[in-house]
């Protein structure tokens, strides 16, 4: 009967062997303390953020994020799934890179990150997990990777009676919305809406009143375009680049 | 994000296998073993087409595209600040089969014939009989034939407003695009795979669907994953944020979003209520002459009421074009123009409809008395 050969592999860290186990993708390196990823006997270095973000500071977080995009009303979190997206993340030496999503990803947006830092989760608690609720990688790495998963939170949102997705960065606290959540840009005011009813008024005087039909088309039109552009002045907000105030959202 | 790890192990001799979900089959490092993946529908083969537009030609085109595809005002287009361009590829399930259908030959006639005609011989007359008679084979030949190979692609994916139902890796191939087989590296480079929310089944079954002839079955059903690149931009106007797709293949834009011009829609909301205040006016000098004339009671009614429902429909356009934001939708090849967080009915319709079914009720009522 043949032999089946033991597994086995060096840490990724420090390059001592390690021996591999089947049951689990995630194996400590004895010597280092390393975690290493295991790739069809390949093994990878891997590390873990700690969310920062818990589950009560969503809502607080949409408010945040809402009062800095100047939407008036925080949209509605409808429902928070906690997602772990791994990352290859390049090697030190390589200055403003990005990390890619070693994972199909949902959003473009996740796709491709800054590189991911904060603290490490404690090697225990990543052996703990590691093969519980990860994904596991599909996309290969490069030459120097390293992996590392980032928690998210998936979220529904409902702005305005749309709903959208999200996903909250639980290291950053960063909202990152698949539709562009926008403030309103046209505002009804008081001033607007006395302006079009006292040009209501008047030109249903003119309809009723005016002693030709010819008088009745030259002084309405010559009313509707003396009102049209304070109108406009009226609606559109000032200074459009910066919107201010407060409306609604998609 | 779904959580995908599947704890691979050997069965023979129990080491950890890649999870490579590009291969139907994966060897073991340590033994050689191949084993098969748990899900075949899962491991459908992969392939990609190739992306012909960069980063920077994108951008370009982008700008271009929403210009030229009528999205964007043309007041606006000098407005527009990129802010964030993303590529992504878009999985396509692509089922294949042959449809084979039973052919009937209709059967074969032979024909006898029966006549009788006049020989004339040396010797004498003779008489010759000719029998024509028409017969038709009873059985029809059946054949069993090859009419096509089917095709039908579907996304993997449903992401509403990226227009990729307009997309079709089948006419891109058809069309001159390059199609090449998995190469993990080269998808990466171009950009992160969306995850498929949309089994490969849907694919399957519309194609049985599509290829549904009476008397044709489909055999040798195959399906593989086409991944087709596309480039996602978020650019600002006016101090909002909007996004379209441009298809990375051939540059077409499929979808975008862009605001609506404010300054050419207030003038509109002026002109409805100037509409509307002039009819109201226009029927109350209509409405003092037939008192004044020869009206009565059921006159004034019927004109009061056309005044109001005037007056509603034009109030209700103006209303919702000074209320509510609009954006030009490019979807399906056509633009539209659409209210942002507008409800399905506003007050000043529901007004109006209330106003229109009392109406209504006081007629039917009327005529029943």
């Amino acid at each position: 009967m043949p032999t089946v050969p033991s597994p086995s592999g060096t840490c990724a860290g420090c390059g001592a062997p390690i021996a591999l186990d089947a049951d689990r993708h995630v194996v400590a390196c004895s010597h280092c303390g390393a975690a290493n990823l295991v790739v069809g006997g390949v093994t990878l270095p891997v590390a873990r953020l700690r969310p920062i973000v818990g589950d009560r500071d969503v809502d607080a977080t949409i408010r945040r994020y809402a009062l800095a995009r100047d939407l008036a009303s925080a949209p509605e979190v409808l429902s928070v799934e906690e997602s772990w997206v791994p990352y290859w993340v390049p090697c030190a030496s390589v200055v403003g890179g990005v990390a890619r999503a070693a994972v199909e990803v949902e959003d473009p947006l996740l796709g491709e990150i800054p590189i991911p830092t904060g603290d490490l989760e404690p090697l225990d608690a990543v052996l703990a997990e590691a093969d519980a609720s990860w994904p596991w990688p599909d996309v290969p790495p490069s030459g120097g990777e390293t992996l590392r998963y980032v928690p998210y939170y998936r979220l529904r949102l409902r702005a305005g009676g749309a709903e959208t997705p999200a996903y909250l960065d639980r290291t950053r606290g960063e909202v990152l919305a698949s539709a562009p959540l926008n403030p309103e840009r046209l505002r009804l005011g008081a001033a607007l809406g006395g302006l079009l009813a006292a040009y209501g008024l008047v030109t249903a005087a003119i309809g009723a009143l005016a002693p030709t039909p010819l008088s009745v088309v030259v002084l309405s039109a010559a009313l509707s375009a003396a009102v049209a552009w304070p109108a406009a002045r009226l609606a559109a907000r000032p200074g459009t680049s910066r919107p201010t105030g407060g409306g609604r959202h998609r | 994000m779904t959580a995908r790890l599947a704890r691979f192990q050997c069965p023979t001799c129990g080491a950890l296998l890649r999870s490579d979900p590009t291969e139907g089959a994966v060897p073991c490092d340590y033994c050689g073993r191949r084993s098969a993946t748990a899900d075949p529908l899962a491991s459908s083969p992969r392939s990609y087409i190739a992306p012909a537009v960069d980063r920077s030609s994108a951008a370009l085109a982008f700008r271009r595209l929403l210009v030229e595809s009528g999205v964007l005002p043309a007041s606006l287009r000098g407005g527009i600040e990129p802010v964030d361009l993303r590529p992504a590829w878009v999985p396509f399930h692509v089922a294949r089969a042959i449809r084979v259908g039973v052919v009937e030959r209709p059967p074969a006639e032979t024909i006898d014939f029966e006549m009788d005609a006049a020989v004339e011989s040396v010797g004498g007359a003779r008489s010759v009989s000719i029998r024509a008679t028409r017969r038709e084979r009873p059985e029809p030949d059946r054949a069993k034939v090859v009419l096509a190979d089917v095709e039908c692609a579907v996304a993997a994916v449903r992401r509403p407003g990226w227009g990729i139902e307009s997309l079709a890796p089948g006419a891109m191939l058809s069309r001159g695009a390059s199609q090449r087989s998995h190469d993990p590296d080269e998808v990466r480079r171009h950009g992160a795979v969306l995850a498929a929310d949309i089994g490969p089944e849907e694919a399957l079954r519309r194609l049985a669907g599509e290829a549904g002839l009476s008397g044709t079955t489909l055999v040798a059903p195959s399906l593989r994953t086409v991944l087709v690149p596309v480039w996602r931009l978020r650019y600002r106007v006016q101090g909002c944020l909007y996004d379209a797709t441009l298809d990375a293949v051939e540059g077409r834009l499929p979808a975008a979003r862009a605001p609506e011009d404010d300054r050419r829609r207030i003038p509109v909301a002026v002109a409805y209520v100037g509409v509307a205040a002039l009819l109201f006016g226009l029927v109350g000098r209509g409405t003092w002459w037939l008192l004044a004339t020869a009206g009565g009671a059921h006159v004034w009614l019927a004109i009061a009421c056309a005044m109001l429902v005037l007056l509603g429909l034009f109030g209700s356009y103006a209303w919702d074009v000074v209320r509510y934001d609009a954006e030009r939708v490019l979807s399906g090849g056509s633009v539209l123009s659409e209210y942002v967080n507008r409800p399905r009915s506003t007050g000043v319709q529901r007004l109006l409809e209330s106003l229109l079914e009392g109406l209504a009720r006081a007629g039917r009522r009327r005529v029943e008395d």
